[in-house]
């Protein structure tokens, strides 16, 4: 039998067999089971495999069937990562930012902040929910700001029917308490950055003094999670090749109590932190170890939470991340970008919040990339419809084309997934 | 006789043939990653509408 390997995943994790179709079901093999598989993709039956077997795993793998996915959409805009500041009352070492943008303290007014509103309402059309995401530099230095275009975006969501829901992202020096009762009263989301224990945490987070942060940051993200453990909070820490091991920081941060943890790849050229191909086995060790932890304990770690069931539709997932799309950033003095992490690099503006002239030519490369297809790498690999196609700012960073895949981002997007998929079998505890 | 083969998941999207999307779920690099967006933790606002809540 001819089987499409872009269709199929076998892969093996602490000694048990699973294969896995694009379209996400999931089955559990033995031993005899995922050598037949392993044969059919070679193309050559095992003698060693009976033809029993082999009829068995046929049967399965000839129920899938190709879906033709609809593209036809005219996608809106519904989301928007408002950079109230691009100034930071931190330094860390690795922080995207501080690479590519000025030098100068920046903040964003209240008349930008809330054209930005008005952007957001007039392009979503008829989208109900829509959001909005304070980012920086540290948002908080512009809390007055945030404080005034949220309440703006309420009233508007309320006068016209749609359902706003509103992110900050922060290093958490100045989230007291005086500013945590504003965020709760406001219904604002919180992403803390914290990379582990004190050590990891201070190896890159340093004061502008060059200090570290862990120590003023952690009473406050300890009172975040207290006063928000049904959610409504993520802590989010990256790891580097310095910090490879991160699956103790994992088990520090579930320590201290934290129950939303994210813990992500640093993305750089410096070749003493970045992560390469090399890494991968050490990840995937990691990446075992966060998945038996989350199986023990109660603990939600970002990519292994795939909803399935309750996920997105298929034509959604058929498509990327939607910068430039459905989702773009907007810096402190009005310019619009596909997304934060191409704030900077002019070459990639789409135009400016008062002028409302968004750059037709730049936008449609970005609306072109936003489909799997259009990705002739992507289009193959079997983790396309849980990936999306990767980050397009990852590729312009490491390869300096947006086009041009950042192949260790996908290494690790695929441990991820297997992990996710094995935490679900475990969860679901399942057994052949 | 003992199965080599068992089903843990059956394709939740497999129906969606032919179906447009709604486009009320959310970004995907939105928040909690930032940097390394991923589809798969998309949650459809039809089958689970999310609270007040980002996740």
């Amino acid at each position: 039998m001819d089987l499409v390997k872009r269709d199929w995943h076998l892969f093996n994790i602490k000694g048990e067999y699973f294969l896995f179709n694009s379209l996400g079901s999931l089955y559990q093999l033995d031993e005899e089971g995922a050598k037949a598989v392993k044969s059919l993709f070679d193309g050559l039956k095992d003698s060693y495999v009976s033809e029993e077997t082999y009829r068995e795993i046929e049967e399965i793998l000839s129920s899938y069937n190709p879906i033709k996915i609809r593209t036809d959409e005219n996608l809106t805009l519904k989301s928007l990562c408002i950079n109230v500041s691009h100034s930071c009352n931190m330094a860390c070492d690795y922080c995207f930012t501080r690479h590519n943008l000025s030098s100068n303290e920046s903040f964003m007014s209240l008349e930008i902040a809330y054209r930005a509103i008005d952007l957001l309402f007039e392009s979503s059309r008829d989208v109900r929910n829509i959001e909005i995401d304070f980012f920086g530099g540290e948002p908080l230095l512009n809390l007055d700001v945030i404080r005034k275009t949220s309440i703006y975006g309420r009233e508007k969501a309320k006068e016209l029917g749609k359902h706003l829901r509103i992110t900050l992202t922060t290093n958490g020096l100045l989230l007291d308490e005086k500013v945590l009762d504003l965020l709760d009263e406001l219904e604002i989301s919180i992403v803390l950055s914290l990379d582990g224990g004190k050590e990891v945490h201070d190896k890159f987070r340093h004061l502008v003094n060059g200090n570290g942060s862990f120590n003023h940051i952690l009473p406050n993200a300890i009172e975040l999670a207290r006063r928000r453990q049904d959610g409504g909070y993520y802590i989010r820490g990256t790891y580097t090749a310095e910090t490879i091991n991160f699956s103790n920081s994992f088990k520090e941060l579930v320590d201290l109590g934290f129950r939303y943890i994210s813990l992500e790849p640093v993305v750089s050229n410096d070749c003493k932190i970045s992560i390469k191909k090399e890494h991968i086995p050490i990840l995937r060790i990691e990446y075992e170890k966060v998945a038996e932890e989350c199986l023990k304990n109660d603990v939600k770690f970002f990519h292994f939470e795939l909803p399935f069931e309750e996920g997105a539709c298929l034509p959604r997932l058929a498509r990327g991340c939607g910068a430039g799309v459905e989702y773009m950033a907007i810096t402190p003095n009005g310019d619009i970008y596909p997304c934060h992490q191409f704030v900077g690099y002019t070459q990639f503006r789409l135009g400016e919040i008062n002028r409302k002239d968004i750059d037709k030519r730049l936008r449609g490369k970005f609306i072109h990339l936003n489909n799997i297809d259009s990705k002739p790498i992507c289009k193959e690999c079997w983790a396309r419809y849980l990936c999306g196609g990767g980050c397009l700012a990852n590729n312009f960073i490491i390869n300096k084309d947006i086009e041009e895949p950042y192949r260790v981002g996908c290494e690790i997007q695929k441990l991820r997934i297997e992990y996710a998929l094995w935490l679900r079998a475990k969860r679901m505890e399942v057994k052949v | 006789m003992e199965k080599h083969i068992r089903v843990i998941m059956e394709s939740p999207i497999a129906k969606d043939k032919g179906k447009k999307n709604c486009q009320e779920c959310q970004t995907p690099c939105r928040s909690a990653c930032k940097t390394s967006m991923t589809v798969g933790n998309l949650v459809c606002e039809v089958k689970k509408p999310l609270g007040k809540w980002t996740w």
